[in-house]
């Protein structure tokens, strides 16, 4: 059976730093996990989260962040879900991959190329309030 | 997340300790700005004392190497956290900004030209 620990926030940067110090603790429990892939979670959650906030601020939106973390023996997912109205990660202008030296040009935008070279699986859905971002780590990888 | 600035060998040396992220950035790219703009393009990044880099603190670190290129000098930088380091394997920016494993070792390293 997995586990499922939710953490709500207000959408403020200052805040990043408390998902981070939850994700890492939450994700060290169950079968254990490297640090190296525990701290690469943490980042990919640190920028999804800072992306969800940036959206929710274009939107004016003040409602909270939610962070949801699910524990299995096979994987550790977290899935971001903001209230920033519709994504669509295809329609942002395409940045060079984040090892191209054209992207030195780029000091944004990194986050998400970043998030994909971070974790297993990055997965975007459209919810009714916005978009929940889904980034999970398989334990035998 | 803080930054202390002190001069060895003619090099401006930043020592950050905290977090850099999307939160804090700001205020670095503010501090390392004003080094550059007072006078001091040859900057040492000693981030030993960070525990979590992002994407945001990367592209604070781009910046300020062009910005210390643009003004005749260069940049440096001091890591040997893991998890830091990782950020910069990652992005493959290791390749235009070696990480060095301490102030001094930075300091000694040729100029690399590149970038």
């Amino acid at each position: 059976m997995g586990t499922e620990v939710a953490l709500e926030i207000p959408p403020r940067r200052e805040h990043l730093a408390l998902v981070r110090l939850v994700v890492g603790a939450t994700a060290a429990v169950g079968p254990p996990l490297t640090d190296r892939r525990i701290e690469d979670l943490k980042l990919a959650v640190s920028e999804a989260c800072a992306n969800a906030m940036d959206a929710q601020l274009r939107a004016t939106s003040e409602a909270s962040l939610r962070i949801t973390i699910e524990l299995d023996d096979e994987s550790v997912a977290v899935t971001v879900s903001d209230h920033a109205g519709g994504f669509e990660p295809g329609a942002i202008d395409p940045l060079p991959s984040v090892t191209d030296p054209q992207r030195l040009r780029h000091e944004r935008g990194l986050g998400l190329p970043l998030m994909r070279s971070l974790v297993d699986v990055v997965t975007f859905t459209p919810t009714d309030a916005g978009t929940a971002v889904r980034l999970e780590i398989q334990r035998s990888a | 997340m803080s930054v202390q600035v002190d001069e060895l060998d003619g090099w401006a040396v930043a020592r950050v300790h905290g977090d850099i992220d999307v939160a804090t950035a700001p205020r670095l790219r503010e501090q390392l700005v004003a080094v550059v703009t007072g006078g001091q393009p040859n900057v040492v990044l000693d981030l030993d004392g960070v525990e979590f880099l992002d994407s945001t603190g990367l592209g604070v670190i781009v910046g300020l190497l062009k910005r210390t290129r643009t003004h005749g000098g260069d940049l440096r930088l001091v890591c040997t956290r893991p998890a830091v380091c990782r950020v910069f394997e990652i992005t493959a920016l290791d390749r235009t900004l070696p990480l060095s494993d301490s102030v001094e070792a930075a300091v000694a390293r040729p100029s690399s030209g590149v970038g």
